[in-house]
């Protein structure tokens, strides 16, 4: 449904643009819409940890701003009267993700002059007032008449696309590393066209982006409509390329990776030396969601990938040092997802395919696994890991030089060796420390028994550790292999695991997970209990007799 | 009666805890403590466990980030008696030499313990920590109760200063197997792991692999 909701003819006379004062109207405007009455706000998520209305408040002037600039950047220099311009962001909490653009009636006779900084205070108006109190599309539509602009707004009810940001970022402007790879790619393909004088024709282009980069670009189509008189080529005029790389670059404000086509018309006329034009359409085109990944992981780690690039892309050194703080055991999600997002195609599959097979479980069965593995490997090892995926993420695999890439690979085929080695006494100790801190955070219910009796309540691994190296792809750690039992319980079932590591020297997997499950069914009304149960018909002690009795049968010397 | 034994390694330990804002829990001591040398399960109290639980009824130090926990004996628990029992009936006896367990880390099988056997000419008695997660086996930590409390302080302070360690936690550094640099403070330790004194309580490869890296660390100049 699209509803109009504001329809303004701007009688402007041409002046030049104060940035102060804008921003002046932008930051008023953006506090009435935060602590207003009026509720135009949709269902949003959930607000990151330590992310604050104020902080929202300064991001929300600083989109609009940008938007703003933007904006204005592509229609001030339009002057053509019947031009129309529609752009549709996605808004939410403030932050405004361009998703489409479109122009049309560009042919008409050139009007006066207007007042841009009068039209720019009615766009932030739109932009403030409306367009930050909304969660979803709106359309801004904005029409040239002689004189003035005419301002639209609208809003449709679509679902959110995965490269609409959900938070606001608070920047002023967009960087140099963002705009001159686009503006290059642009200008890269630009130059391969000429059209021949007195012809029509059609260009179409695409460029790849992920998150602010720019990945790389390709001509699609070029058409030519209507022939020319076969006289000279002509390049494409500045003006054009200029106009392509102002409609691009809000685009670059998104998230994750995905393609923005560009479709142009363009012209020489009589006596021309350069091809005229401008840009028709600009869309956002989406790959596919990863098939071996569930929606809920695929959802929850674009949300923390958005609030990881928010903080970079506000203070990139801060946000750098914030993700360095956290590290793979906080931020599991974000690490399994860009492995899997960002490196399965050149980096992981054939390297380390029981390392992927794990993650691609998604959910806390590869963040779990990744957080138990990552321990096997030296403190070193494992934040240069972590430095090297965060910089993979948040600067893109190109930003990698050949040694950080040659050890990228090294840690990777290093995880991808040490999952099948038998654990080290050394790393044994380690993964005991975090299994007692997993049980502790698993069962909150024994909080107070876990702290007075320390000493005399160990936690079990049910699959013992010695054998991990049989399971690569599970989290030794994982919940449902850790136990809580009495002391004397765990010296009972030790016993038993000792008498099947002397028969059995090298098992298999499936030995192993036997003899677990048969200790589970003897054992089971010790297990989760901080004293003996009071109804089993049978002590400890027959427990590990009847358990023996079975083991000796099943692997007889 | 003798003065009771200063135990500056202990006092370290709570300072270090104190001062590093890590959990250090102490309760009153017993109103009749065991003297040095009294029996326990056939084994005679090491003097400076004697001298600490004239002090406190128990302890814990570090908790919240690794930690290690003092078996409590005091008005209201025994339990350094009744784990000792339960350790005389079983474990102690899969180990070749005799071991008095006085502290052991929360909720993991790792277990601090005297060497009667290997006293020195006072009378002191060296500390194991002995692993009963799978076979037992031990790894001699000091060469007294108090250099034990010690180098556990000079362990604290390495891990702290290690990034990330208050999420990490004791995950990040692994007593005693990545700090054998740490134990050239005990200069009776290292002689008495160069005279093989512990050969008997570490028959397995890793354990006499890290022997050699505390020897070796030792020897290194400075």
């Amino acid at each position: 449904m699209v509803m109009p909701l504001l329809n303004r003819t701007a009688k402007l006379r041409m002046r030049q643009c104060h940035t102060l004062s804008l921003l002046v109207v932008l930051t008023l405007a953006v506090g009435c819409a935060t602590t207003g009455s009026e509720n135009l706000v949709g269902a949003r998520g959930p607000l990151p940890p330590g992310v604050d209305e104020e902080e929202l408040a300064g991001g929300a002037v600083a989109e609009a701003t940008l938007a703003l600039s933007r904006v204005w950047s592509v229609a001030g220099p339009v002057n053509q009267m019947g031009s129309r311009l529609t752009f549709s962001f996605w808004a939410e909490r403030g932050a405004l993700t361009l998703l489409d653009f479109t122009a049309s009636g560009r042919e008409g006779p050139a009007g006066h002059p207007i007042d841009e900084e009068a039209f720019q205070q009615e766009l932030a108006h739109v932009l403030t007032r409306f367009a930050q109190r909304h969660t979803g599309q709106v359309h801004l539509t904005l029409e040239r008449q002689q004189a003035s602009w005419t301002l639209g707004y609208s809003t449709s009810a679509n679902p959110r696309p995965p490269e609409a940001k959900t938070l606001p970022v608070r920047r002023a402007g967009l960087p140099a590393s963002e705009v001159l790879p686009l503006a290059q790619a642009v200008r890269q393909i630009m130059h391969t066209v000429q059209v021949p004088a007195g012809a029509q024709a059609r260009l179409a282009m695409e460029i790849s982006l992920e998150d602010g980069r720019t990945e790389g670009g390709r001509l699609r189509l070029f058409e030519v409509t209507r022939p020319g008189s076969n006289g000279p080529l002509r390049p494409i005029a500045p003006a054009v390329l200029e106009e392509s790389i102002a409609v691009l670059l809000p685009f670059t404000q998104a998230l994750g990776e995905r393609t923005v086509s560009l479709e142009l018309r363009l012209a020489v006329q009589p006596g021309s030396r350069s091809t005229h034009g401008w840009v028709e359409q600009a869309l956002v085109e989406r790959p596919p969601a990863p098939a071996e990944l569930n929606a809920t992981f695929v959802t929850e780690y674009r949300a923390l990938h958005e609030d990881i690039l928010r903080r970079w892309r506000e203070e990139s050194r801060e946000g750098g040092a914030w993700v360095a703080r956290k590290g793979a055991e906080e931020l599991a999600v974000w690490y399994v997802g860009g492995i899997l997002t960002r490196g399965l195609g050149w980096l992981g599959s054939k390297l380390a395919p029981t390392v992927l097979r794990a993650l691609q479980r998604g959910g806390e069965a590869a963040t779990g696994w990744l957080r138990t593995t990552l321990i096997r490997l030296p403190q070193e090892k494992r934040l240069a890991f972590e430095r090297l995926w965060a910089k993979v993420q948040l600067e893109g695999k190109k930003s990698l030089n050949g040694q950080e890439h040659v050890e990228l690979r090294s840690l990777m085929e290093e995880l991808e060796r040490l999952i099948h080695t038998p654990l080290d006494r050394n790393t044994k100790a380690r993964l005991r420390e975090r299994a007692r801190e997993a049980y502790a955070s698993l069962h909150p219910e024994f909080a107070d028994l876990l702290r007075t009796r320390q000493m005399l309540l160990p936690i079990h691994h049910r699959r013992p550790l010695e054998y991990a190296h049989l399971f690569p792809e599970d989290n030794i750690n994982a919940a449902e292999n850790l136990i809580m039992v009495t002391r004397e319980a765990h010296e009972r079932v030790n016993s038993l695991w000792t008498w099947f590591r002397q028969t059995r020297p090298s098992p298999t997997a499936q030995e192993v997970e036997t003899v677990a499950r048969m200790i589970d069914r003897q054992f089971a009304p010790w297990y989760h209990q901080p004293a003996p149960p009071s109804r089993v018909s049978y002590t400890l002690q027959e427990a590990a007799d009847t358990a023996l009795a079975q083991l000796q049968r099943l692997f007889p010397n | 009666m003798s003065p009771p034994l200063e135990l500056p390694g202990l006092e370290r330990l709570m300072n270090i805890c104190r001062h590093s804002g890590l959990e250090l829990e102490t309760t009153l001591p017993s109103r009749s403590p065991p003297l040095a040398g009294a029996l326990m399960e056939g084994l005679p109290l090491d003097p400076m466990l004697a001298a600490f639980y004239a002090r406190f009824g128990h302890a814990a130090f570090a908790s919240d980030i690794t930690g290690i926990v003092m078996e409590p004996l005091s008005e209201t628990s025994q339990q350094l008696e009744e784990q000792n029992a339960w350790w005389s009936r079983g474990y102690r006896q899969q180990l070749a030499l005799p071991t008095f367990i006085f502290a052991g880390e929360p909720h993991l099988a790792y277990h601090y313990a005297t060497v009667p056997t290997l006293a020195d000419a006072q009378g002191l008695q060296p500390v194991v920590r002995v692993d009963v997660h799978e076979e037992p086996y031990a790894v001699p930590v000091a060469s007294s109760v108090d250099r034990f409390f010690e180098i556990y302080s000079r362990y604290l302070e390495a891990l702290l200063a290690l990034p990330r360690a208050r999420q990490e936690k004791g995950a990040l550094l692994a007593f005693p197997w990545e700090i054998p640099h740490l134990f050239g403070h005990d200069p009776p330790l290292v002689e008495a792991l160069r005279a093989g004194r512990f050969d008997a309580l570490m028959p397995g490869a890793e354990e006499r692999s890290w022997a050699r890296k505390v020897l070796a660390a030792a020897a290194a100049p400075g």
